[in-house]
């Protein structure tokens, strides 16, 4: 799903613009038990993430470490 | 809060429709001064000064025909007796209506009437309501002089094909109204007067049985008939109606008003309601209709609990049913953790109702697992049309189409799943509005009598977001674009990296057409069409949202609309048209797990505060699961309990067997129905539902029109559904302390900004209000941001056409795309259990003929659909209604399946089900699918478990 979510933000050459967009979605609309298991799911090594969904992923985890 | 009844009489008729004209004339009729729009016939004008004319041929919904001959009057200096329903009133004009030439004319003429008709008025359905009956007293016939020895038609046989109304020949006085009303009102042109002269005769078609007819039984005729040639069955069993309510219609989301013509406590028919702001005096089939279902004797009327859905059902009393859903509920909460329940309300539900569902979630559950059906539907409507423009509406009244000069439909099939709104549409086609269809399916409107589309952009599914992106190219790259509009009211910064994205070539309606299937002149053609019109407005359905870019397809709905400067004011537009008749009100309400009513973010701090001290509790900060979500933790064991209150998850949600997997490995399903649906077979708590007729509250339209729902009947199981979620959340913990659904409605108005004007008192003063409703819009608001967006400047979003997954491959060639159909509503729990069954009483799948051909396939096999998620085997429809490489089907009918093929493929924004596009292989096959054959024996089984069901031990009260 995060992928598909940052193929439709995926347009320019600007990544972080897109990365930045992803990460807002997610916040916006993600419950937070779907980061814990995203969470789990990265730290298997076996995400098949887009890059821009992993950048975006990583920093709101990070985030929501930081708050915790 | 009192209801508004009234004794019963026929609604007012002033004989000829109104004018609206800015120039007032003054007339003299019978000597009394009358002032009128100019334009305004004689019929009408002496109406409106208190006098009524005598007419059979005119009424106020048909234009005048004057044919009957019977509302002749004398104009001053005029020669002969012109008559009153075709003759224009002049400034200055003096009319007589009543003298003893007039009486005499009119008699002999009602003499002729009823000298070929019967004298059975004492055993006639119509007696007491007849306006040929009337109009016999009315002018004072005594005497028929010719007697019946001579030609007659008093022998013509009846007509009692349809289900819902006879047609009697031998009472029809051929003035008409009944003809005209199919063409004027309905637009299908399905009647005729047949033959001349005395053989005139109304027909059906080529003179068919209704049933057999292209009549689409919407009524209009039966309304229309003055007489008791075309009478309601209903009407004809039960008799005369007493008294009137006026209420809301609980189908689609045009939210017909009616009046529920009553006899006691039991409906004896639906009158379309003249006053009614959405539909003006009009219906469909399923409305006016088809309302049997409501007390139908698979109601469920008593509350039932059991320990396991294996087990027997266990008929309990109320307090027993409520105590046993919070311990269950409390009980999970108290080993999973608190976010390891949620809620579902639903858009067949009112206002009320889903708004106290969502604090039930939020308050009582302590989280924020609330969710709607609108996630299956319209989800990415709310988000498309909220980032662009602001606001998560449509931005009409459905009335705006009488103004539009180009009008496009974009993945909808108005006359199917809307079609009282279609009937308006076509209307305005017939005066001349050009018409632009991108639909994948030969859908009606692109060809019916008197309504051709200019373009019908046969696009392949799945395709939508390249096809408006070509079209945006045209407009920008042939200079179309409304330049003043867009510096003026939209963001200059996002307008120009949309206008660079969108001129980039691969955007073009040539490089295009290779994904869309669209000829480029087509895009071409169309997009000058709606850049370059006076007033164009787009009309859109689930064909736009039920795609993996549903809300990208609305923001590109969206940025062409303010591109080309077709939003703000009447005539133009984004207009969604809502599937169920609340999916507006359900998604106002704060449905969705991240907004609190009115749209506003749970994580918003002063909103949250703003709930928490009405609520008195402290509400979660983030969002909760969406549907999908919640089957997905049940799946893992993370998600036990669920409340559904008037939603059928297990047949309309996508993906069956992860649904029932789903549904299955929750230890507390709770729902709350008017049957036992296909959802309440996986549930341990049944709670009786109660119909639109049995409660107070509001319904949304599609036009954000509030409009009253009235209990016209007592709750058959004894409460309204508001009480149900009340007496639920007092048993958790929660209080809540309401005492009828007006004070619910006023705590939504104290916390809800667009709301904030909106009452009950209001709603009965004003009959209907569109919201935002506030100090700023007293009366309602029908045209949405008319002088600046609700965002302050509109935003254009990018919106790249990615592909969707769901591909076709050499193992699934053809794409499978859904749909709806006339006769039946959504999951087919109301209008299958009426008399609509006989128009489909199955779900079929469309087959082009090249692609059966190819298969072995002909019209009427069995045809087994396989998709990656399942399969599942329907009859063959084979037409070139759908294009090569596409099949279709409804969803109607539980045992079809059609959500055992489709897939958990979802919008990236929204989570709405990808319904539209479904990889699958067709093949002819001799029996039913695996699937089929297990659900018709748990299905067996779960009826078992009903019929065991025991008697209560007590009744108490909630």
């Amino acid at each position: 799903m995060v992928n598909q979510i940052a193929a439709n933000w995926d347009y320019g050459p600007d990544q972080a613009k897109a990365v930045a967009g992803v990460a807002d979605h997610l916040r916006r609309f993600w419950s937070p038990p779907m980061f814990d298991e995203v969470a789990r799911y990265i730290a298997t090594g076996d995400a098949d993430l887009s890059p821009i969904a992993e950048r975006a992923l990583t920093q709101l985890i990070e985030e929501r470490q930081a708050a915790e | 809060m009192s209801e508004v009844y009234e004794g019963y009489r026929r609604p007012d008729d002033l004989g000829t429709p109104a004018i609206e004209s800015d120039v007032s004339i003054t007339l003299m009729v019978d000597g009394k001064e009358v002032s009128v729009p100019e334009g305004t016939t004689v019929i009408r004008a002496a109406a409106l000064a208190g006098i009524n004319i005598p007419k059979l041929c005119a009424t106020d919904s048909l234009e005048p025909f004057g044919s009957c001959r019977l509302c002749l009057v004398e104009i001053e200096g005029a020669k002969g007796l012109p008559a009153s329903c075709t003759t224009e009133a002049q400034d200055g004009m003096k009319v007589t209506t009543q003298n003893h030439r007039l009486a005499d004319v009119r008699r002999n003429v009602m003499e002729l009437y009823i000298s070929d008709h019967p004298l059975d008025c004492l055993t006639c359905p119509t007696n007491g309501d007849c306006e040929l009956q009337d109009m016999a007293g009315a002018v004072g016939l005594r005497d028929v002089r010719y007697g019946y020895a001579g030609e007659n038609h008093l022998e013509a046989e009846k007509d009692e094909s349809n289900p819902y109304f006879t047609f009697d020949p031998s009472k029809c006085i051929v003035c008409s109204r009944c003809v005209r009303a199919c063409e004027e009102v309905q637009g299908t042109f399905a009647l005729t007067i047949d033959g001349r002269g005395f053989d005139s005769k109304v027909a059906a078609s080529e003179d068919q049985p209704f049933l057999d007819s292209e009549c689409v039984s919407c009524g209009a005729c039966v309304q229309a008939c003055p007489t008791a040639t075309l009478t309601e069955n209903s009407l004809i069993n039960k008799g005369q109606p007493e008294h009137t309510v006026v209420t809301t219609c609980a189908y689609c989301g045009v939210g017909c008003s009616f009046r529920a013509e009553m006899k006691g406590n039991e409906v004896v028919r639906m009158l379309p309601n003249k006053d009614g702001k959405a539909n003006h005096g009009h219906s469909c089939v399923k409305g006016r209709f088809a309302f049997g279902y409501a007390t139908h004797k698979d109601r469920i009327t008593t509350p039932m609990i059991r320990e396991s859905i294996h087990d027997p059902w266990q008929e309990v009393s109320w307090d027993e049913a409520i105590k046993f859903s919070a311990d269950k509920l409390k009980g999970i909460q108290a080993k999973y953790g608190p976010g390891s329940i949620g809620g579902i309300t639903s858009s067949r539900c009112s206002n009320e109702e889903t708004y106290l569902v969502q604090k039930m979630v939020r308050a009582a559950f302590g989280n924020n697992n609330v969710d709607t059906c609108a996630r299956v539907c319209h989800s990415p409507t709310g988000y498309g049309l909220k980032s662009t423009l602001g606001e998560s509406a449509g931005t009409q009244a459905f009335d705006s189409v009488l103004h539009s000069d180009v009008i496009v439909v974009i993945g909808a099939n108005p006359t199917e799943a809307h079609p009282v709104f279609a009937s308006q549409m076509k209307r305005r086609l017939r005066e001349g509005a050009n018409l632009i269809i991108a639909d994948p399916r030969s859908i009606d409107l692109v060809r019916s009598p008197h309504v051709e589309a200019d373009y019908h952009l046969q696009l392949s599914p799945g395709t939508n977001v390249a096809l408006i992106n070509a079209m945006a190219h045209v407009v920008l790259s042939e200079g179309l674009e409304a330049k003043a509009y867009i510096k003026d009211r939209c963001e200059l910064d996002a307008y120009e990296d949309w206008r660079s994205f969108i001129l980039d070539e691969k955007n073009s309606p040539e490089s295009m057409e290779s994904v869309t299937g669209v000829p480029a002149e087509d895009v071409r053609g169309a997009a000058r069409l709606y850049a370059t019109a006076p007033n164009g407005a787009i009309y859109y359905g689930l064909g736009v949202s039920e795609h993996s870019q549903g809300s990208t397809m609305v923001m590109g709905i969206a940025n062409l609309a303010m591109a080309t400067g077709n939003l703000g004011r009447e005539g133009v537009g984004v207009n969604p048209l809502r599937g169920q008749n609340n999916v507006q009100g359900a998604c106002d309400m704060g449905s969705f797990p991240h907004e609190l009513p009115g749209y506003r973010h749970i994580s918003d701090t002063s909103t949250r505060t703003l709930f928490e001290k009405e609520w008195g509790v402290e509400l979660m900060p983030d969002p909760g699961y969406r549907i999908p979500n919640m089957f997905d933790a049940a799946v893992a064991g993370q998600f036990k309990g669920m409340y559904v209150q008037g939603e059928d998850l297990a047949q309309s949600d996508p993906d069956t067997h992860h649904v029932t997997a789903a549904l299955s490995s929750l230890e507390c399903m709770i729902v709350q129905d008017l049957f036992l649906n296909e959802t309440a077979k996986f549930a341990h708590v049944f709670l009786p539902g109660s119909s639109f007729l049995e409660k107070n509250g509001t319904f949304t339209n599609a036009e954000r029109r509030i409009s009253p729902v009235r209990k016209v009947m007592e709750p058959l199981a004894g409460y309204e559904d508001w009480e149900v979620t009340q007496a639920l959340s007092n048993a958790l913990g929660y209080p809540m302390n309401y005492s009828h659904a007006s004070e619910i409605m006023d705590e939504i108005a104290r916390l809800t900004p667009t709301f904030e004007g909106v009452s009950f008192e209001k709603l009965d003063r004003l009959g209907t209000i569109q919201w935002p409703c506030n100090d700023e819009a007293v009366e309602g608001t029908p045209t949405m941001h008319v002088d600046e967006f609700v965002r302050g400047k509109g935003l254009f979003r990018l919106t790249p056409y990615v592909e969707t997954d769901e591909r076709t491959t050499r193992k699934y060639p053809l794409i499978l795309t859904t749909g709806r159909i006339l006769s039946q509503y959504n999951v087919g729990a109301q209008t299958r259990r009426t008399e609509n069954m006989q128009w489909h009483d199955e779900d079929i799948v469309e087959i082009h003929p090249h692609d059966a051909e190819q298969r072995g396939i002909e019209h009427g096999d069995w045809v087994g659909l396989k998709s990656r998620a399942g399969d599942t085997v329907l009859r063959a429809d084979v037409t070139e209604r759908v294009q090569p490489g596409v099949v279709y089907t409804t969803f109607h009918h539980p045992e079809s399946g059609a959500n055992v093929v489709t897939t958990d493929n979802s919008d990236w924004a929204t989570n709405c089900p990808e319904y539209k596009v479904t990889a699958v292989q067709a093949y002819k096959v001799t029996q039913l699918s695996e699937w089929q054959e297990k659900f018709e024996e748990f299905t067996e089984e779960q009826l078992e478990h009903l019929r065991k069901a025991k008697t209560p031990t007590q009744a108490t009260s909630v």
